[in-house]
């Protein structure tokens, strides 16, 4: 997503696309800080306020920042809700407090002084914000909700829609900043990432999680690369991580990481979203029909499926029919999440290797290898430093100042609960929508094509999730079937005994 | 777009021409979403099947459709360790 030059024209029919998240300062930048350093301290200055206030007012904070909720038959009841506050005024808030503070950061990193006129912005903000809310409600139709088409999708649909029928409005332009929503919401998200959890989780998830995702991982993007051919390292970093890791957090926080152009990012994310609807019923119904043990599936199901929702669904349907049907989707359920919990974790670590790797190997520019001249050790960590997008280092502080503080008592845990539950989570949903709002709004159908390259990247994710669920499957019967199957049978509740 | 109310010159304005389509179309697709969301899915959500899936999955306080793991109120309980050699 450019910056500035998206001020200045609708998005050109065969032009090519720049990447979903800059790495580099805007050029026109005002402030001299680059959209990295505004997304670290925005990011990193709302998880502060959001500990200070939950510090003084406890769990008050609460539901005073929401995104709209559920509905069956009447739209409406997604912006009213069942709490004290109606979602609409939450959400109103939520909305407010992130135009307050990107309000300063799209002034001051604008191209030209015309995108960044205060009123423009606020004017193109609140019509994304619109268009925002428009997606979570459309998401919150409990039928659409209930196979895990995210809004994500919805945002991303809504913005294609105008940009390829009317066309993004001039007006609209200097808010149209999906990279900084998009960095921001991911600095936040580092938060939610904790550390801890990894030492209470344990062996089995670790063996299952951590040992086959990235085997998965690189396996799938030499086979994207070496054997499929396809042209783009980004595209097939971005498809890999989103089916080995956690789906779509994953592809955004790989796509930053790897500088993919945005609709290469859209398009793994509804690859994603499809396969996940599908698996999240189909898998447990095969294994289910294989009479898999419920602990095994669960193991298996949790390395397997993308989003973290789903997999607790699909270890839902694992219960079936019958006296102990409850306990025994209880089980599945558990043991699911537990392994998505870990992999998860990954998440953290796969951005920072795939920055690392991408500085050091592709010209990011153009995704072409970089120049095999031997270069002196200093300036290469100074290449090394330049390419690498800064961002991720607010991601892995938030995640570290959440995980220390975790660590500090009972009170550091609420504290950082109550932050997270309160504000931190829900304004992160709502920048990540602002920010498909504005990727749709900034691409034409016409360039989702070449992304799609020939229909290799569906082979790509196919090849990859069938090589991803037979190693875990494998690791699952080893580790969950066989070595540590007592143990985990203690492990779970009395009540989900066996 | 001042000329959107009064009409395209005959022949002469594709940019206008192609304005009206993109209008059209929007207001097309704008309309069969509501009507989708409006309508259909509401009806869909009361099949027995559909149903029963949503309520299981209410119960057990889960969301399929969460992004991340914080999202998932099933996965709050799990504090105590999961495997403890000792």
């Amino acid at each position: 997503m450019e910056n500035g030059t998206a001020d200045s024209s609708p998005p050109e029919k065969n032009a090519p696309s720049p990447p979903a998240v800059e790495a580099s300062a805007a050029p026109g930048s005002h402030s001299g800080w680059s959209e990295d350093v505004w997304a670290i301290v925005l990011g990193l200055g709302l998880l502060a306020i959001a500990l200070l206030a939950a510090g003084v007012w406890g769990d008050h904070v609460i539901d005073r920042f929401a995104t709209p909720g559920k509905w069956s038959s009447d739209p409406w009841s997604a912006l009213v809700g069942k709490g004290a506050i109606p979602l609409w005024k939450s959400s109103l808030a939520s909305l407010v407090v992130i135009s307050l503070l990107a309000t300063p950061a799209m002034m001051l990193t604008r191209r030209d002084s015309r995108s960044g006129a205060p009123l423009r912005i606020a004017a193109g903000f609140w019509t994304i914000a619109l268009l925002a809310t428009a997606a979570f409600v459309m998401a919150g139709q409990e039928v659409v909700k209930q196979y895990g088409f995210e809004y994500v999708l919805w945002a991303l649909l809504l913005g294609l829609l105008i940009s390829n029928t009317v066309g993004t409005p001039h007006w609209m332009r200097g808010a149209v900043r999906g990279e900084l929503f998009i960095k921001w919401g991911l600095v936040l998200l580092g938060a939610e990432v904790l550390i801890g959890k990894l030492l209470l989780l344990g062996m089995p998830g670790i063996l299952v999680s951590w040992l086959v995702t990235p085997i998965v991982l690189v396996v799938t993007f030499l086979f994207g690369c070496h054997v499929l051919g396809i042209r783009s390292p980004a595209l097939v970093m971005v498809v890999a991580a989103d089916m080995s890791v956690c789906g779509v957090s994953a592809a955004i926080a790989t796509a930053a990481a790897c500088r993919a152009k945005r609709e290469e990012l859209s398009l793994a994310i509804a690859l994603s979203l499809c396969f996940t609807a599908v698996m999240m019923v189909a898998m447990p119904m095969a294994l289910r029909f294989a009479r898999v043990d419920e602990i095994v599936a669960g193991a298996w199901i949790g390395g397997t499926i993308d989003s973290t929702g789903a997999v607790a669904a699909a270890g839902a349907l694992m219960g079936g029919d019958g006296p102990d049907a409850q306990a025994r989707a209880d089980r599945a359920v558990k043991i699911a999440t537990t392994v998505k919990m870990i992999q998860n974790i990954l998440i953290g670590a796969i951005a920072f290797a795939v920055s690392v790797y991408w500085a050091t190997r592709y010209d990011t520019d153009n995704d072409t290898r970089a120049s095999s001249t031997p270069v002196s050790a200093t300036a290469l960590g100074s290449e090394v430093w330049r390419r690498f997008p800064k961002f991720v280092l607010g991601f892995v502080a938030a995640s570290l100042l959440a995980s220390l503080l975790v660590t500090v008592g009972s009170r550091g845990e609420t504290l950082v609960q109550w932050s997270i539950d309160g504000i931190t989570k829900n304004l992160r949903g709502w920048l990540f929508c602002l920010a498909f709002v504005c990727i749709g709004l900034e691409t034409n159908f016409r360039t989702l094509l070449p992304a799609l390259s020939g229909g290799k990247t569906v082979v790509l994710y196919v090849c990859g999730q069938a090589f991803n669920i037979v190693l875990t499957g494998l690791m699952a019967y080893l580790v969950f079937g066989w070595l540590f199957y007592d143990a985990i049978l203690g492990w779970l509740p009395t009540g989900a005994g066996r | 777009m001042t000329r959107f109310w009064v009409g395209c010159r005959p022949g002469r304005d594709d940019d206008c021409r192609a304005n009206h389509r993109g209008i059209g179309v929007l207001v097309a697709i704008v309309l069969l979403i509501v009507s989708v969301w409006g309508w259909v899915l509401p009806i869909v959500g009361t099949t027995p099947t559909i149903r029963q899936s949503i309520e299981t999955t209410e119960r057990m306080g889960i969301n399929p459709a969460a992004i991340f793991y914080t999202d998932v109120y099933a996965t709050t309980p799990t504090t105590e360790p999961f495997w403890n050699p000792h």
